[in-house]
């Protein structure tokens, strides 16, 4: 996420770690140095030019004491600015019924996949009963994409010829069903197109819908600014979603947003799953960007994904097999790719070579095809894996018998390496350390 | 000329930016590079693109000129085409990010073959990941009386490329126009599936696909030149389709990628209709940039 602007941010603080004291001068080459990367991050120039005023008096300010060394301070002071210049977040307005949230944006930002990503969020985190609305009568299949979405998720859809009839007859539905929340995906639309604004001005006059959220691309540049204000001169926004978060955009957009029209960011889309969408915290996304983890997301995820309590790991390593390997291994795998926990683990976005130790989502497909490939006394009683076992093994799971070999020894690594560490009765194992195979 | 004022139209909000800077009495040079980073051309392509126009201007070219030229010269000589023979069956492959456009630039992909060498182009389905998108296809299918060769949703893309080639050849068509899914270039495994598909291809049909075309979203900041740099080290890139022209200023960091892979914008979409694809023109370019 942002992984380019934020080795860029990493980089500059870096470079006066070393720093002593913080003289004029060097505050103000400082300054320059962090409006460049600014500027480079696709951030529009009043707030890249608002933020570094910030900074620079600020660091003026600052003194300077032989405990905290100048790089801790000032990397403070921009993460602090960083955080405020993203705005507190924006919420979703309950208070009619139904509540109708209305998405707009233009061609390509991620209307239809993020209203049906909302609607999963609500109906699985609060109890929402929602309904899709397909009011995208203009890109051919917009309406069937979002029909296929609703039923993946199982939520009602309705659709009509027109946005007009689609809105009215939603919203009887709706009231009809008792389903509290009404997502409406509008046809996409370009900010200079006066005539599909003008299409959007009315909708919201008749429907007068609480909330009205812009969807944007966060991969796009000094473009995000103008698409924003020209939506919002149309109708009153109440709220943005960047999307595509997951890539390595600089995401200036996410930065001026909020500065240049005011509107609150409500959610990321952080993957191509519908339940890749997450609420948006300013502090977690600073942080991640200067490389202090997002240790909140992380124990989300842990608690989002159902562990089977049945098939927890046994606390005793005498009754540790590669059965409890097999299950602690794919109930990580449920929290999504490896790369992207560890990098919200504090620290570990700045460790470069770490990246490579990280077996990919294509390694651990093949260390679970070797376990699988073992007979259940096999994955029971490893200890009975000779010569002849270890080749059906390699020949079923298509690895080689190193391979095998290779998981085998840290199989009895593992062990011995918490039998020597004289584990006390209820302290909690970790996962198999999986390796690179 | 009817695509030319087209494609001027389509630059008028790029224009605007640059608006002032004509007729200027004292030129401040500072100024006009910034104007170049708010089209969200990168900042050692614009440096170098000032310094040449200063260099014009300081040999009394008038400053519009200058600029004009400037950008002109930096763009690679001689008009973009597409590779189609009658030979064999031809491949274009079109690849990108979510949301860039493909599945309406193949449409309008086949449409221009049809015109421009009276080809009999046919569709393939190969984004079997986005719900409908295989349908979305199907409807462009219908509306220009083309065959369109797909499978289920969420089988695998190279095996609809695979069948696609087969059926293709048996129908005699050409081009063969293959949609892809929508993917972040920072999605291994995903580059690694566009690979496949690229092997499947080759294997399929010698010298195959004659195009790999990246569809790229004109509004994109930056990033683009990371897009165009991941998808170039995946497969060979051999144009640039820059989408959403008429509804943004933008699309300068095609100077940037121009510069540092050496892959030519071939069209660019100025709209949402059939037609609305336009072969790329430097000089229109420059021009329409430049006012």
């Amino acid at each position: 996420m942002l992984s380019d602007f934020s080795e860029k941010i990493q980089g500059l603080f870096r470079k006066f770690r070393g720093y002593g004291k913080l003289t004029d001068k060097e505050i103000n080459e400082i300054c320059r140095d962090i409006r460049l990367v600014f500027l480079e991050s696709d951030i529009a120039l009043s707030a890249a030019k608002k933020i570094v005023e910030e900074i620079k008096t600020r660091l003026n300010g600052l003194e300077f004491t032989t405990e905290t060394s100048p790089g801790t301070l000032v990397s403070n002071v921009v993460r602090e600015e960083l955080v405020n210049l993203l705005g507190k977040p924006g919420n979703i307005d309950f208070s009619d019924k139904p509540s109708v949230i209305m998405m707009v944006g233009i061609q390509g930002s991620g209307k239809t996949t993020t209203s049906a990503k909302i609607a999963n969020y609500f109906a699985t985190k609060e109890n929402k009963k929602p309904i899709l609305v397909g009011a995208d009568v203009r890109r051919p299949a917009a309406q069937l994409q979002l029909e296929k979405l609703a039923q993946s998720i199982k939520v009602p859809f309705f659709t009509d010829k027109d946005p007009f009839l689609a809105f009215e007859g939603a919203l009887k539905l709706a009231k009809a069903n008792g389903n509290d929340l009404v997502i409406i995906d509008t046809a996409g639309r370009t900010h200079v197109d006066e005539e599909l604004l003008n299409e959007l001005k009315l909708l919201n006059d008749r429907f007068q819908p609480k909330n009205n959220i812009l969807v944007i691309d966060s991969m796009m540049g000094q473009e995000a600014t103008k698409v924003a204000k020209s939506f919002f001169e149309t109708i009153p926004l109440t709220g943005a979603i960047l999307t595509k978060f997951d890539g390595d955009a600089r995401g200036g957009a996410a930065f001026s947003l909020r500065e240049v029209t005011g509107v609150p960011l409500v959610f990321l889309g952080v993957g191509e799953k519908i339940q890749n969408l997450e609420k948006f915290d300013p502090t977690r996304v600073v942080n991640r960007i200067i490389g202090m983890g997002d240790i909140e997301g992380l124990m989300e995820k842990v608690s989002d994904i159902k562990i089977d309590i049945n098939k927890k790991p046994p606390q005793e390593i005498e009754k540790w097999n590669f059965d409890t390997f097999l299950d602690s291994l794919r109930q990580v795998r449920k929290m999504g790719p490896l790369e992207d926990l560890l990098s919200m683990i504090p620290g570990f976005s700045n460790i470069k070579q770490m990246k490579d130790m990280v077996p990919d989502e294509k390694q651990m497909k093949r260390i679970e095809a070797v376990m699988l490939s073992m007979t259940a006394k096999e994955r029971k009683k490893p200890e009975i894996i000779d010569a002849s076992r270890k080749r059906r093994i390699s020949k079923g799971s298509g690895t080689t018998i190193q391979e095998v070999n290779q998981l085998l020894k840290q199989y009895e690594m593992f062990k011995k390496m918490f039998k020597s560490k004289n584990l006390k009765k209820g302290m909690k194992l970790p996962n198999f350390p999986v390796g690179r195979i | 000329m009817f695509l030319f004022d087209k494609v001027k139209e389509a630059l008028t909000r790029t224009r605007r930016v640059f608006s002032s800077v004509v007729g200027m009495e004292n030129i401040d040079w500072d100024e006009i590079l910034e104007k170049f980073l708010l089209v969200d051309v990168g900042s050692d392509v614009a440096t170098e693109i000032v310094k040449d126009a200063k260099k014009r201007w300081l040999n009394a070219a008038p400053i519009e000129i200058a600029l004009r030229d400037a950008i002109e010269d930096f763009l690679p000589e001689g008009k973009p085409q597409l590779f189609f023979t009658e030979e064999r069956p031809c491949v274009w492959l079109l690849i990108g990010v979510n949301g860039s456009g493909k599945t309406t630039t193949c449409a309008k992909l086949a449409k221009y073959s049809i015109e421009e060498f009276k080809a009999s182009p046919i569709l393939v389905a190969a984004d079997t990941f986005r719900a409908a998108a295989i349908d979305q296809l199907k409807i462009w299918g219908e509306r220009l009386n083309l065959d369109v060769i797909s499978q289920k949703e969420n089988s695998d893309p190279a095996a609809v490329v695979f069948d696609g080639l087969k059926a293709s050849k048996g129908r005699k068509k050409s081009p063969i126009i293959i949609d892809t899914a929508g993917r972040l270039h920072t999605k291994d495994n995903l580059m690694e599936e566009l690979k496949k598909i690229e092997r499947v291809i080759g294997k399929e049909i010698e010298g195959e696909p004659s195009e790999v075309l990246l569809v790229l979203d004109a509004s994109t900041g930056y990033n683009a030149v990371k897009q165009a740099e991941v998808f170039g080290q995946s497969l060979k890139v051999t144009g640039i389709i820059l989408t959403k022209l008429d509804s943004s200023a933008k699309g300068g960091y095609v100077l940037n990628i121009s510069k540092k892979f050496n892959i030519p914008v071939k069209f660019i979409g100025v709209g949402e209709g059939i037609e609305d694809l336009v072969p790329f023109d430097k000089t229109q370019y420059a021009e329409g940039l430049i006012p």
